[in-house]
């Protein structure tokens, strides 16, 4: 099991203020969010409500720390909002189908997507498009560790930070991550 | 596959990934922009509480004013006897008016009883 993915992405040295801290971190926030939800008024609301919460506990604390605090803090909001669209789902959604009123709100965008033809293969926006669709539809966990790990640049001991999880559990996540990955974009090697 | 081949992977994946993150949509890196500059209005935190002190002030307050009415008084020669001396007095009291009731009663039924048998 590889745990060496800090060289791959990364965000750099911790910006000194805060406002530059959130401008460099907030594209690849929302991202994050929207991978894990699928909706993007629903990402905006979710990183913005992080946003707040983590400038009003944290505003203090020293650059270093600051990566690793925003994005346990963003976590927490992603899987509040996992919850509460769990129950939504198991109850107040048949029982809408039930009475006929309004149902699920679709999708931005569809996870389920069977993926492009053969003569797109080739196409990095199709790659791209490929490569969001696989990291939306892992577990939760396993796309939290991939995007800290790789994308974030954060080491094991910090995406174990900012999961609220052990080290050794965001090794083995980012591993069925990584593993996950390499299955669904076998077509794009 | 090996290592190397996943890192190579995940380098891509991240590639695509930022490359996504720059062509934005205008509208939504605009939202980010409001939402972080919104965050950052916040007042702070030492701002906000300032007021704290004062309502532990009122709190630590309220606490010993009722500490003090509700502390046990020290018995005192002019408060009578106590309260369960009191209570032992009234049924006392009260069993002797019964009592005498009774007295009354048994006399005059036994006036009743005798003017009932009598001659007239």
């Amino acid at each position: 099991m590889s745990d060496s993915a800090g060289d791959i992405g990364g965000a750099g040295a911790a910006p000194e203020s805060l406002e530059a801290f959130l401008a460099d971190v907030e594209r690849r926030a929302f991202r994050m969010a929207y991978l894990a939800t699928g909706r993007r008024d629903e990402a905006l609301d979710l990183v913005q409500e992080a946003m707040m919460s983590f400038v009003r506990s944290y505003r203090s604390k020293p650059p270093a720390e600051r990566r690793p605090l925003f994005f346990r803090t963003l976590d927490n909001r992603l899987r509040d909002w996992h919850r509460r669209e769990t129950v939504r789902r198991r109850w107040l959604l048949p029982w809408l189908r039930f009475t006929g009123a309004p149902g699920e709100e679709a999708a931005d965008w569809e996870p389920a997507d069977p993926g492009p033809g053969p003569s797109a293969l080739a196409d990095g926006a199709d790659f791209a498009a490929a490569a969001q669709r696989a990291l939306a539809v892992l577990p939760h966990r396993q796309r939290q560790a991939f995007l800290l790990r790789a994308g974030e640049g954060l080491d094991v001991a910090a995406a174990a930070r900012a999961m609220g999880v052990t080290p050794g559990s965001v090794k083995t996540h980012y591993f069925r991550a990584v593993h996950a990955l390499r299955a669904a974009l076998e077509d794009y090697r | 596959m090996n290592s190397g081949d996943d890192q190579e992977l995940t380098r891509r994946v991240i590639a695509a990934l930022d490359e996504a993150d720059a062509a934005l949509p205008p509208e939504i890196a605009a939202r980010l922009a409001a939402a972080r500059r919104r965050a950052l209005a916040e007042p702070l935190p030492a701002a906000r509480f300032r007021l704290a002190p004062l309502g532990f002030a009122a709190a630590a307050a309220s606490i010993a004013l009722l500490a003090v009415l509700l502390y046990p008084r020290p018995p005192s020669p002019d408060d009578g006897p106590p309260a369960g001396d009191l209570a032992a007095l009234d049924l006392e009291l009260l069993a002797h008016d019964d009592l005498m009731w009774l007295e009354d009663d048994l006399e005059f039924y036994a006036w009743l009883h005798d003017t009932a048998a009598g001659p007239g």
